[in-house]
Order: C-alpha cells, then structure tokens, then sequence
C-alpha cells in the first residue's frame, strides 16, 4: 500500500536522508529505528505529505504523493492516515471524547454519533467512561492512550507513530506499545513506529533502520 | 461542546454587573452628554478590540493592520451618505462589511502564508497601503476626512423606530451590538470550529496531521475578525459623523493591540477590560497632565509585568487557550 522509491530530503544544503526505499502491504507492522537527527520525524512527514520530497517517488495505493495538490493532501490524511506523537499532542482545552473526536470534526457526523463513536474508542483503549475528564487529569500513558484512540477513530488505513512512548517509564511503555499494536491489529491498518529503542522497535512484524544513505532492513 | 472553564465566575459576574451599569447610565446620567459620547466610544473601541482578539488570542496570528477594516467600513459609510439625508443603515452597513469581508479576503489569501513577524510586518505594510491611498485621495477628503453629516437611518420597510440622532438610542443600538458581538463570540469559540482555531493556535503541525485544512480556517477567522471591526469602525463613523485617515493608521491598530494585550488575550471578556481602562485612563490622565502619554505608557507596562495575562486574571485564574500537554 506504500512504497517509497529513492526518496531524499535536504534541508538547505544540508541532506539528511537520500535513496529511502521502503514497501509496506497493508495490514503489517513494521518499525523504524534511527539515531536522534537522523531524520525519522522527518521521514514520517514526507509519507504523510506533510513536507515535500526534494526526490523520489512516495505512492500510497498507487496514487504519487509529490504530485497530489494540498487539498488533497488534506483530505488523504484526513482520511487514510493516524497519526501519533511523542509529545501527546492532545488538545487541553477539550475533553478527552472531544479530543478523540477531532477527526470526526471534518466528516459531517452527527454530534451523537461523534461522541458515541468516541465513547467506543476510549473504552477500546482502557479508559471506559472517561469521556468528560480533561486532559490535565491524566497520567502520561493515560494521554497516550486518548492519541491511539483519536488515531484510530477515523478507521486510517495506515497509522504513523513518532517515539509514542518516548515521554513514559518502562512499564508504561510497553503497555501502550501493546496497545498500539493490538488496535492497529484489530482495525485492519497498516503501521509505522517510528523510535530509537530498539526495545520499542521489538514490538513490530519488521524492523528497518534510518541512515543518512538509505533504509536497510535490521 | 462547551469551552472548559473558558471563563471564571467572578469574571463573568463583573461583565455583567459592568453591562448593567452600562445600561442604566443613560437613564440616571441623561444631562451628561459627554460621558454618555464617551462611553459610547469606549464600547466601540471594545468591539474592535474583541475582533483583534479573536485574531490574536485564539488564532496566534498577530495582525498590526487591523485598523484597515476599521477604517474602511467607516469610510464606506461616508462615500454613501448623501449631503442632506442619511443613508439607509441595512445598505450602507452591508455595503461596508461587504468592503471588509472582501478586504480581508485579499489580504488574508496573502498574508497568512506567512507567520510570525512576516506576519507582522505584511498585515501592516497592507494597512499602511490602505492609510495612504485614502491619506492622498482627494474624493475622499484626503489628511483631514470628511463628515457624515446626517447619521445613518434606521428603518424596518419605512417604519422607523427611532432616530440615530439621538445620543441615546445610539448608546444602546452600540450597547446591544457589543453585547451581541461578545456573545456571537462566545458561541464562536465554543463551537467545534473554535476548537480547531484553538488547535491550530496551539500546534498547527498536528491540526494539519489530524486532516484539517489549517490554512482555511485560518482565512475564515481572518474574515470573521475584518467583519466584526468593520461593525466597528461603522459605528464609530456614525457615532463622530467625521472619518479621517487615522481610522486605518497604525496608531489605531497599536490601540487595540494594547487593549487586547491589557484586558487579556484568548478570552472574550479581556478586550472590553482592556478598552475601558485604557480609554478611562486616557480621560483622566489628559485631564491631569500634558504628559499623560508616559504615565499611560508606564500603567501599560506595570500591568503586563503583574499581571501578564491580561487585567482579566484580577477575576480569577482561567487555562489559557491553546495550552496544551506534552
Ligand atoms: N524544518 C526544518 N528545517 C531545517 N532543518 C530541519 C527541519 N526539520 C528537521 N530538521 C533537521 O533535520 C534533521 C532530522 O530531523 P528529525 O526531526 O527528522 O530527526 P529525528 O530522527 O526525528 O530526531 P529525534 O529522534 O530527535 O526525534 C535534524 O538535524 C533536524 O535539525
Ligand atoms: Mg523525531
């Protein structure tokens, strides 16, 4: 479903990756390991459109990203692809449902049927009937937990997780590693982890590892 | 979808004490046609100030070009007021949103590719542009303005309520504007499309990952705030029945900017404490000394040094929106 050809990227005159291939089929798992700096957020934007290739090709389901217009851009994200952050990234102003709701926003839903699906979503990630708690009153695996659930809620086809558990302890880590891995299981999508711990990276079906000069399965 | 704690008890008490005394001062001070013109200002300023805020406080988008649409709407209203009768207020007052929505339209599809102090300097380069055009036209009345002689005419199919003329029922026609403009954004701000300018103010990176077209709502904001300080700015024209083109300087922009940043940004109540001190300061301070300007200055600068969130903190501690964690 996404296969990366010969991608590069530079920042001025700096290059941080060139000659990135990667394919990835629908429904696996696989990780990316990398140094701090060597471009794994970065990677993670190019595959989400969110910043332009300076070469190479980026197909997702046959359509070629460096070409498709912003809009669309917009609306593929919007669409196919969940997104997870180191930091958690989850709104404090609004409620945890409201925060899992979010990409619901732009899809014309009814209210109720935003909250029950977000309800849904909460309790698939352990935080049954946590709708109208704020984000402050969350530990940080709890806020990870509401990132996977506001991920998922658009049912993407591909989801992209940057260091998800580089802010939490051990024990933490691995129970949200877990989740990640069983929700992304269970809704049939294709995903990417992205992080430097290779005790992270051991929860994927595969693993590759970012270098300046390419990606290489390892 | 109701804002969390957007805003603290005792503010919300304060506002709405403030709005009475607002309310009945024409009844009780109806010889005091100064003040009364005064109040009247101070309520207009708030509203152009609330319009900035809704920029600034909610959006992250520093504009220093706000006056332009201030301006513009007055202007508007003056190019369509005839020499001996007014002009039809439904008319001319859409006529001059209309200027300003599509102002703001321009502008903002130009603008808002650019962010922090481009952001600045662009929305300032447009409003000094507009400055001078009006500053050297000669229809227009060039560095000294022109009057709207006859106040602008209120009138539902040929029934008319009442006069503009009056000092009074022009009070409370601003008075009910700055209550309804504070409420529409109030309901603004809590609907899921505040939410997302809320988002984006806070990390527009993740608001583009989430799938939202960041740059639209922008642009929606943008015109939303050129509107409302055009609903300003006309009421300020009709209220002084003069425009000159120190509406759009950006003297006028910075007054605001002050309001805002003195009352507090990112809640909707902060820009109309912020104009009342400030306009209430000027009027004493003027009346006290030829050096007003100064102390005026150093009030601002002890404000924001005690109370950086704006004099709206005085009523209680509110999460700043946009906050967020991680
Ligand atoms: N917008 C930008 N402009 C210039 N340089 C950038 C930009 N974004 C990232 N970089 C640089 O590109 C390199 C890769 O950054 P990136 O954030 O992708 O690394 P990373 O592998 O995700 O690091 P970490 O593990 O610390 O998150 C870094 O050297 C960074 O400084
Ligand atoms: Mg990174």
């Amino acid at each position: 479903m996404l296969r990366l050809k010969g991608v590069s990227k530079r920042f001025g005159a700096r290059v941080v990756f060139a000659n990135v291939d990667l394919a990835l089929d629908a429904g696996e798992y696989v990780a990316i390991i990398g140094e701090s700096g060597v471009g794994k957020s970065t990677l993670l934007n190019l595959m989400a459109g969110l910043e332009p290739a300076d070469a190479g090709s980026i197909l997702f389901e046959e359509v070629e990203l460096t070409r498709l217009p912003d809009d669309a851009l917009t609306l593929l994200r919007r669409d196919q692809f969940g997104f997870v952050f180191q930091a958690f990234h989850v709104l404090a102003h609004l409620s945890l449902a409201q925060n899992v709701a979010l990409p619901l926003l732009l899809r014309g839903r009814a209210p109720g049927e935003s909250a029950a699906l977000a309800a849904a979503a909460l309790a698939a990630v352990g935080l049954t009937g946590r709708e109208t708690s704020m984000p402050r009153e969350l530990s940080g695996g709890e806020l990870q937990r509401v990132a996977i659930a506001r991920a998922l809620i658009g049912k993407p086809r591909l989801v992209l997780a940057d260091e998800p558990t580089g802010n939490l302890d051990q024990e933490n880590a691995r129970q949200v590693l877990a989740l990640l891995r069983a929700q992304v299981k269970q809704h049939g999508a294709a995903g990417i982890l992205v992080t430097h711990s290779e005790a992270a990276a051991a929860s994927a079906d595969r693993r590759y590892r970012l270098r300046p000069e390419g990606l290489a399965p390892g | 979808m109701a804002m969390h704690d957007a805003q603290p008890r005792a503010l919300a008490l304060v506002l709405v004490i403030g709005l009475a005394g607002l309310a009945v001062f024409p009844i009780f001070g109806a010889d005091e046609k100064f003040y009364m013109q005064f109040l009247a200002k101070v309520m207009v300023m708030a509203i152009f100030a609330m319009s900035l805020d809704l920029l600034i406080g909610y959006g992250g988008l520093v504009s220093l070009g706000h006056a332009m649409y201030f301006g513009l709407a007055g202007y508007t209203l003056m190019s369509l007021t005839p020499e001996y009768e007014g002009a039809s207020l439904w008319i001319s007052l859409a006529a001059a949103l209309g200027v300003c929505a599509l102002a703001a339209l321009v502008v903002g599809l130009l603008v808002l590719r650019t962010s922090g102090i481009y952001f600045i300097m662009v929305t300032l380069a447009f409003a000094q542009m507009a400055y001078y055009v009006v500053h050297d036209s000669k229809y227009l009345g060039g560095s000294d303005g022109k009057y709207v002689y006859v106040k602008p005419v209120l009138s539902f199919f040929g029934w008319q309520p009442f006069s503009l003329d009056k000092l009074a029922a022009f009070y409370y026609v601003i008075l009910g504007t700055l209550a309804g403009v504070y409420f529409l954004l109030r309901l603004l701000l809590a609907s899921p499309f505040g939410h997302v300018l809320v988002g984006i103010k806070a990390n527009e990176h993740r608001m583009r990952s989430l799938g939202f077209p960041t740059f639209s709502y922008k642009l929606v904001a943008f015109v939303i705030a050129g509107v409302l300080a055009g609903l300003a700015g006309y009421l300020a024209a009709a209220l002084d029945g003069l425009v000159n083109p120190e509406l759009l300087s950006w003297h006028q922009s910075g007054q605001a900017l002050m309001m805002v940043i003195l009352g507090g940004m990112g809640t909707p109540a902060g820009p109309i404490l912020g104009a009342g001190a400030l306009k209430l300061l000027e009027l004493l301070l003027t009346s006290w000394t030829k050096h007003w300007q100064l102390l005026l200055g150093l009030f601002i600068v002890l404000v924001v040094l005690v109370f950086p969130n704006g004099l709206a903190s005085l009523f209680g501690k509110r999460k700043r929106g946009g906050a967020e964690h991680g």
